[in-house]
Formats: structure tokens, C-alpha cells, sequence
């Protein structure tokens, strides 16, 4: 129910949410490929990179241990000697060191026990060849400086400078082992380089794709979302406010589909137009209700006097020209009735006298109750025989009525005075003729019909 | 929901690019000689000094880079009248790298282990007169002595008096635990050593949060390293030969400081012959010192002519005690009997002057009659076999220790040197207050030693350091053997 009554707030929430995440996805995903990508960079940079520097120096340091032994030939004295053994020596330690470093290279690696007995093997001559020169050296210092040269030291010193020739060919050699040797780990490290690199290209291709894609996902999700907030939210509120607009909005028409805040709003907006419709309806009623109080009589329901006198009025304001026929009806003994049998009785025979007159009289007539016990009656396009025919049915059926009222049977008779072909323009004379002909009809002994006649062109 | 994410993903930020902030932020320093261990309280290589010294272990007071003597782990001091109570009031909220607290019970505890002869520390005659060391309260330390020393607070601000935590004081050695900037963070085998920024530091953070620490003297792998811009510091290049190549490259800038450093082709007294004055003068005379300076290709150090500083006041020039005269030098070795020849074995250090002043000083001697047998060693070798072992004839090494001319006071001392008209010289300048009187009496050691002839006193050596142009804050001089990391910062 909870969700229920939240719906479009958490329909909209999980959208925005559903964009969030797919965002954070392509994010996440860039970021973390940078990371893998600088991870791999760093490696390269640091650890192969750092092999590749210290294969290269060795295969530098193998190189120059020759020229080590070039100078340490060339030593005349002492000084020079030690010169280039400290050399030697300083190359041998550092190689020494950059072949433990390569050792722990973790990638595919050559056989460093080979390269450690090359490097011995040449450590070793290089030592023979500082005694050697060393040798060599002191002999000279005798051969040059003592006054007799002796056949032993020279045949020494050729000795020696044979041997050292062999040294130098050997060391040369050696070297060239170590070069070729360390040579083949510069290349692995290489391939290696070149594999990692690979890799993360790979890598990075497939990751390219996959933001690619949830790039467009993210595109994807943001149009569904404008869509269904323009179907869902836009749309239905144009369409409520389509509605409202109207003249006169009419509950049926406000749309109240779904189950959301808008369909609550619209389902308050139709109670509400129902509710004002229905309010109106009953002013309506009520000011028609009003009108026919104004118009009517109360007791008889039938136009009053007021009415009928607004009645004539227009007629005789009426363009064209119509003539008409009225008459004056008037119960006889009425305030005898009133005396004997009450207020009540009175007023009950005046509404069945009324009904009876609704009833004997054509619609056509407008009939009003003009005074206590008088009703008037105007005939319009009737002729004034076929007006009198009606109003002598009239009487005769009222001598006939039975009434019944407070406990007594009455009869009642009507006094009827008809004035016929009455001209708009002279209504006066016609009210006046129709009330003589009543009072006629009274003087000549009441319950009967008097018929005055008027001359059609007024006179 | 949303300010969660916003939040989550700043945090998934710093937390990638973090790795990539912290390598700009380090330095590389290269030094020459590989220490023993780590603990400067139980070596008297300098080594130890300038990798560790106010990086990770401090002392109650410091030795700024003008030699000045400066609050450390003591923030104040007072000195009784008579000079011989020092009241120190310790700095507070001081924690070492362990997390233990500093306070005076520690402070104690250092200094009693510095005194306690079975700690074997290489500097503990220079704190012998200490009397009683005393607890006021929490951060307030008293130090008694036997006798006023105007050099008492400056000797506290050396490597071999730091303040040592009780817990991890034995283990110094291998993981060294301080109250410094900087905190060990590993030295494995054939590794540099690695120091990081103490987050803890009771000081102002310093703004190289990382350093490495490697130690070579190798040439060939020096030049390599330099040339291919690996160092960003090395504080003795001196006697390097590319080192004028190197200087005019553009991304390293020199600088000719001087240490305090005597460099000295030492004798062991104990030799039958160099036992003799007569062997000791004739080495002097056979060694030509101005020409020795042509191992430093673009410095021009002091020559000297016995144990002292020429920054000292009391300083006496004897350079020119011995000239160069191979000849007088043959003729004084043929007077002690030495006329075909004599025969010496000659240990080299590790250093580069070590090593090039080795092949010139054998070139001088041998040019006189006297046959050497040249061994280089290592610094840990050098330090049994010579140090310790007494086990040389002649050695070649710089003394960086700061007026340390009492070594030849010492019985115990590897040069195996004893004279007693030496020892009481000595002891009337250690009671000598009078800064005058002392300096006479200075001056007379340094004579007596000079006509003694009790080594050949080469000249100070040069403090030559090569660094990266934008690395600022190195101490060009160096009043004590020190690379104060907390000072250095790299210059955009």
C-alpha cells in the first residue's frame, strides 16, 4: 500500500536511481580501467622496465670487463696496475649485484648459474692476469735498472706476456658468453614488455565497448525516463487541464485512469466538479421553485393574479394583432361554505374546483385564480362559441361534483361571465365586460354561463 | 539516496588517485658506506649517524646546520651556578614510532643505557663525568656531574646520546624505533632502505613524506646511477671523476661544503716498526699532500697537519710540519734500519677518497722502499678487522666525529696510540674552564701530536655534494654527520 500511495514519487525515484547507477557503472568502470591500465603502466615502468635497465648495464658492465683487462695490460707501473685491478674490481661487484637484482626478475629467466660461472671464470683471470702484470712489472723494474740482465728474467717475462695473451683472448671470449647470455634475458624481458603491453590494449579494447555500451544504456535509460514522464506526468496533467477548461466541466469528462498522484488529483477534481454540479442543479431547482411561487397560486397551483394581470400585459404588447376570449368564474354561496363547514373545507373545495378546472378546460387556456373564490380564463385562438361549449361543460360537470369535506357531501355551483373577440388594445373594456356578464350571470340566478360579446373591430 | 552516491563515488576517487600523490613526494639519497645496523647509540660509523640521525631517533637537544647547539626532545634547560646541574624540561605529547609515550622516566632510561659500559656505546667516554641522572618529575630531568663541561649539551645533541624507547631499545639494530620525523619502514637485503613520514610526529610534518636510502661506494655503479638521474642526493661526491661532467649537465647543481672531517693515513702504534718515530716521520715526509688533493677533480680542501678543524679557534696550522721529501723520508727510514725495505699491509675502506687517495699514498710509499700489500675491504669488514681488531698496519679514513681529539686519550682506541704526556694534556683541558687556557692547551695537543708524528695528517675532507637542482634545504655543511630529511623539500 505504502508503494501504492507513493507511486509516481518512487516510480520517478527508481528511474533517477536505475540513470544513477548506470551512470556510476560507466564511471566506475572508466576508473577502474585507468587504474588496471596505470597498474600495468607502473609495472612496466618500475619492474621490467627496471630488468630491462639492469640486463642492459650488465651486458654494458661484461663489455667493458675486457677493457678492464686492456688497461690492466697496459699498466707500467704499480699505480696504473691498481688503477685499473680497483676498477675491475668495482665492475666485478657491481655485476655481481645487478645479477642478484636480475635473479629476482619474476618474470621467464635464463640459467644464472651459467652466467655466474662465466663471471667467476672471468673474475678469475682477471686476478691471474694482476699477478701476471704485477709480475711482469717488477721484472722490467730489474731488467732496466740492474746493470746485468739475466737470461732467466727475460725468458719470464716472455712467459708472461705469452700467458697474458691468452688471458686476454679468453677474457674476450667470456665476455662475448655473458653478452649472448644476458643478451637472451634482455630479450625475454622484452617479449615480456611487449606481452604486458598487449594485454592491457586488449584489456582496454574490450573496456572501450563495454562504456561504449553503457553509454548508451545510460542514453537509453534518460529517454525512457523523459518518455514516461512526459506519458505519465505532462500528458495527463494537459489532459486534466483539456478538461477543466470547458464551459461547464463535466465530471465524466476529467480523467481519473491509474493509480498514481495524478489520478488522485483527478479523482478529487471529478468529486469536486461533481459536487459543484450538483449544488448548482439544486439552485436551479430552487430559483424554478422560486419563479413558480411567484407566478402561481399557492393553494390551487394554478398562475395567480399577478401573473395573469403580467399575462395580458404582454399580450397586449404583442406585435401583431390577436383577438382573445376571457372569462370570470366565480363559486356561488362560497362564504356560506366558509361559515358552515371551516376555513378548510372552503380551501379544499376552491383545489377541486381548481383541478376540475385544469382538467374541463383545453391546455391551450391560461387559467388563474384572481381573487378568493374567482378564477379568469383567457382563450387565445378559440372561438368564443367553442370557448362558451367548454365553459358550459365546465359548469355542468361542477353542479355534477361530488364533494366531500369535513365529514358532509356538498355541491357547489359556479357563476360563469365569458367576454368574447377581446382586441389587445382595449383589455380594460374586455376584463370589464367579462365581469359584467359574471355579474349577469349572478343576477339571473346564478349557476349559468353569461356570453358578451364584443364587435370584432372593437366597438 | 543521492548525496550517498555523491559521496561514495568522491570517496572511489581519492581512493584511485591516491597511489599517484605519493610518488611525487619522495626523495632518493645515496650514501656511501652500508651501515653495520641501525642503532647510532652502538657503532661509531658515521653512517648510521647520517641515515638515522633526527630522522628517526632525536636527541634531548640538536646540532642545527651551523653547528649551534638547539632544544630537541628538551624544550629548555637551566644550569646550576657553578655549572654542574643541568635541569632539562622535556618537550610534551612527544610519542615514538611505537606509540609509546616520551617522558623523563624514558629519558633516564636512555641516558643510564648510554653510561652502562655493557652497552658498549662508542661515545660513552664523553659522558663518563656524569654523576647522577635524576627523575624531577614527569617531563623534568636533572643531570649531576662530577665536574662543570661547557660541552655537555652540545655532546647530548649527538647521534650516539638519542633518546631510545625501553621497550624496542634492543632491537634498534634491525627496526629502529625513534621519536623522528620519519619512521622505518623496511631495509630489506640489497634494498634501499625506507623511511616514512611519522603521521605522530610531535613536530611540524615534514614535506618529503617518503625516503629512500641506499648505500653505495662502488664508482662505476655511482656514475651509472648519477648519470642516469636515480640519486637525487649524495652527499660525498667529492673524488668522483665525472664529477665535473656531471656538474655542467644542468640537472644537478654541486656544492663545496667542508666537513669536520680529518682525513688521515692512520698507523697502528702496535706495529714494530711504525712504533718507531723516526718509520712515522719518514711516511710523512714521503707523502705528498698537495698533490693527493688531485683525487678531488673540482675541490680544494684544507691540508692539515694533526687531529683538529680549522673551524676551531684554537686551531693551529701544522700542514707544513712534514714537506714532501722522498729523499729525507728514505734517509730517516734507513736510520731505523729500514734501508732495503720494509713491509706493510695497507686496508683500504669503501669510501671513494679512501679509494683514490689509496692508490696515490701506495704510489709515495712504495717510491721510498716500502712494499704494501693493498686490501680494499668492506665497511663492515673495516670496522672488525681495523676498528675493533686492531688488525692493520696502515688504514686511510676521514674522522666526521666533530672535536674528537680525545681519541688519543683513549687507551681502547684502534690506532693503539699512547703517550702519556698526551692523556695530561687531555685530562687539564677537561678541567680546564678558562676558554683561553683551553685553547692554549689545545693547541699543544695539537703540536705534541703533529712532532709526534702519530699519523700522516692528510687534509679535511671535502664535503662535496651533488644534488638534484630543484631539492632544496640539504645541509651543505656538516657540522655532525647528519642528512636531515625533515629539512629537504623539492622547489616547483
Amino acid at each position: 500500500m505504502s508503494v501504492l500511495k507513493y507511486g509516481l514519487t518512487t516510480k520517478i525515484a527508481l528511474l533517477t536511481l536505475a540513470v544513477a547507477l548506470v551512470l556510476m557503472a560507466a564511471i566506475a568502470l572508466a576508473l577502474f580501467s585507468f587504474k588496471q591500465y596505470r597498474t600495468t603502466l607502473n609495472e612496466v615502468a618500475d619492474r621490467e622496465l627496471q630488468a630491462l635497465m639492469t640486463a642492459t648495464r650488465l651486458v654494458q658492465q661484461a663489455e667493458s670487463l675486457v677493457n678492464a683487462s686492456a688497461m690492466l695490460l697496459l699498466a707500467e707501473n704499480h699505480f696504473s696496475r691498481r688503477q685499473a685491478v680497483f676498477e675491475v674490481e668495482d665492475r666485478q661487484e657491481w655485476i655481481g649485484r645487478l645479477v642478484t637484482d636480475l635473479s629476482t626478475y619474476p618474470g621467464d629467466q635464463i640459467d644464472f648459474q651459467a652466467i655466474h660461472q662465466t663471471k667467476d671464470e672471468l673474475v678469475g683471470n682477471l686476478a691471474r692476469m694482476n699477478t701476471l702484470v704485477e709480475e711482469r712489472i717488477n721484472l722490467r723494474a730489474d731488467v732496466y735498472f740492474r746493470d746485468r740482465t739475466s737470461q732467466q728474467d727475460l725468458e719470464r717475462l716472455e712467459l708472461i706476456d705469452a700467458e697474458i695473451g691468452e688471458m686476454i683472448r679468453a677474457n674476450r671470449e667470456l665476455s662475448q658468453d655473458l653478452t649472448v647470455t644476458v643478451g637472451h634475458q634482455v630479450s625475454l624481458i622484452r617479449s615480456s614488455i611487449l606481452s604486458s603491453v598487449e594485454t592491457i590494449n586488449q584489456g582496454m579494447t574490450l573496456r572501450q565497448t563495454w562504456l561504449l555500451y553503457s553509454g548508451i544504456l545510460a542514453l537509453l535509460v534518460v529517454f525512457l525516463t523523459a518518455f514516461y514522464i512526459n506519458r505519465s506526468v505532462v500528458q495527463r496533467i494537459i489532459n486534466l487541464q483539456r478538461a477543466l477548461s470547458l464551459d461547464r466541466p463535466r465530471a465524466q469528462d476529467v480523467p481519473v485512469e491509474g493509480d498514481d498522484e495524478i489520478a488522485w488529483m483527478a479523482q478529487s477534481i471529478h468529486r469536486y466538479v461533481n459536487k459543484i454540479n450538483a449544488h448548482e442543479g439544486r439552485i436551479m431547482e430552487m430559483n424554478e421553485e422560486l419563479s413558480f411561487l411567484a407566478t402561481h397560486d399557492a393553494l390551487t397551483k394554478l398562475y395567480n393574479r399577478h401573473y395573469f394581470d403580467r399575462h395580458l400585459n404582454q399580450l397586449s404588447q404583442k406585435d401583431e394583432s390577436e383577438s382573445f376570449c376571457i372569462a370570470m368564474l366565480d363559486i356561488d354561496h362560497f362564504k356560506s361554505i366558509n361559515d358552515n363547514h371551516g376555513h378548510d373545507a372552503g380551501d379544499q373545495v376552491i383545489r377541486m374546483l381548481a383541478e376540475e378546472l385544469k382538467a374541463a378546460l383545453p391546455e391551450a387556456a391560461m387559467v388563474a385564480r384572481v381573487g378568493g373564490e374567482e378564477f379568469a380564463v383567457v382563450f387565445q385562438k378559440l372561438s368564443l362559441k367553442t370557448a362558451s361549449q367548454y365553459l358550459e361543460r365546465l359548469r355542468l360537470q361542477i353542479e355534477q361534483l361530488p364533494i366531500h369535506v369535513a365529514g358532509v357531501d356538498l355541491r357547489v355551483t359556479a357563476s360563469i361571465g365569458l367576454a368574447g373577440y377581446c382586441q389587445d388594445r382595449d383589455l380594460i373594456a374586455c376584463l370589464k365586460s367579462a365581469d359584467m356578464a359574471l355579474y349577469e350571470a349572478k343576477r339571473l340566478g346564478r349557476n349559468q354561463l353569461v356570453v358578451h360579446t364584443i364587435s370584432k373591430e372593437g366597438k | 539516496m543521492r548525496n550517498w552516491f555523491c559521496r561514495k563515488r568522491w570517496l572511489l576517487l581519492v581512493v584511485l588517485f591516491m597511489p599517484t600523490l605519493a610518488v611525487a613526494d619522495r626523495v632518493r639519497i645515496e650514501l656511501h658506506l652500508m651501515p653495520p645496523h641501525l642503532d647510532p647509540t652502538l657503532t661509531p660509523s658515521a653512517t648510521v649517524s647520517e641515515a638515522t640521525y633526527n630522522n628517526i631517533y632525536q636527541g634531548l637537544t640538536r646540532i642545527n646546520r651551523h653547528g649551534e647547539v638547539k632544544p630537541n626532545l628538551a624544550s629548555s634547560w637551566e644550569v646550576s651556578e657553578e655549572g654542574r646541574v643541568y635541569t632539562f624540561t622535556l618537550q610534551p605529547g612527544v610519542r615514538f614510532h611505537n606509540g609509546q609515550p616520551f617522558n623523563a622516566e624514558v629519558a633516564a632510561f636512555s641516558l643510564e643505557r648510554l653510561l652502562d659500559p655493557a652497552t658498549q656505546n662508542p661515545q660513552r667516554h664523553l659522558f663518563a663525568h656524569i654523576q647522577e641522572i635524576q627523575v624531577v618529575s614527569l617531563l623534568r630531568l636533572q643531570i649531576r656531574l662530577q665536574r662543570p663541561d661547557n660541552l655537555l649539551l652540545f655532546r647530548l645533541g649527538l647521534a650516539a646520546a638519542v633518546m631510545v624507547e625501553p621497550e624496542s631499545a634492543d632491537n634498534n639494530s634491525r627496526h629502529p624505533i625513534g621519536t623522528g620525523p620519519y619512521e622505518f619502514v623496511s631495509w630489506l637485503e640489497g634494498q634501499p632502505l625506507e623511511l616514512a613520514a611519522f603521521q605522530n610526529y610531535w613536530g611540524a610534518q615534514p614535506r618529503i613524506q617518503r625516503a629512500s636510502i641506499s648505500f653505495t661506494s662502488n664508482r662505476i655503479e655511482l656514475e651509472a646511477s648519477l648519470s642516469e638521474g636515480a640519486i637525487d642526493l649524495y652527499p660525498n661526491i667529492s673524488p668522483l671523476e665525472s664529477v665535473v661532467r656531471l656538474a655542467s649537465r644542468g640537472d644537478y647543481v654541486l656544492y663545496d661544503g667542508l666537513s669536520e672531517g680529518q682525513t688521515l693515513l692512520a698507523f697502528n702504534h702496535q706495529h714494530p716498526a711504525l712504533v718507531d718515530r723516526r718509520v712515522r716521520r719518514a711516511i710523512n715526509h714521503a707523502v705528498d699532500k698537495k698533490g693527493l688533493l688531485d683525487i678531488y677533480p673540482k675541490s680544494n680542501p684544507p691540508l692539515i697537519g694533526s687531529h683538529f678543524s680549522p673551524l676551531h679557534p684554537a686551531y693551529l696550522d701544522l700542514s707544513d710540519r712534514y714537506p714532501y721529501d722522498p729523499g729525507k723520508a728514505k734517509k730517516l727510514l734507513a736510520e731505523a734500519g729500514y734501508a732495503s725495505g720494509l713491509e706493510l699491509t695497507f686496508k683500504v675502506p669503501p669510501p671513494l677518497y679512501a679509494r683514490q687517495a689509496s692508490l696515490h699514498l701506495s704510489a709515495y710509499l712504495e717510491a721510498v722502499g716500502i712494499r704494501l700489500d693493498v686490501q680494499r675491504v668492506s665497511w663492515s669488514k673495516w670496522l672488525d678487522e681495523v676498528f675493533y681488531g686492531k688488525n692493520y698496519d696502515l688504514t686511510v679514513v676521514a674522522h666526521v666525529e666533530p672535536f674528537d681529539i680525545d681519541i688519543y686519550a683513549r687507551d681502547d682506541y684502534y690506532f693503539n696510540y699512547h703517550n702519556p704526556g698526551f692523556d695530561q694534556l687531555w685530562k687539564q683541558i677537561e678541567q680546564e674552564q678558562d676558554e683561553a687556557k683551553r685553547n692554549h692547551l689545545l693547541q699543544q695537543t695539537q703540536l705534541l701530536l703533529a712532532e709526534d708524528a702519530a699519523h700522516v695528517f692528510l687534509h679535511i675532507k671535502p664535503q662535496q655534494s651533488i644534488r638534484k637542482k630543484n631539492l632544496k634545504g640539504f645541509w651543505e655543511n656538516s657540522p655532525v654527520p647528519a642528512v636531515i630529511l625533515e629539512e629537504l623539500y623539492w622547489e616547483n
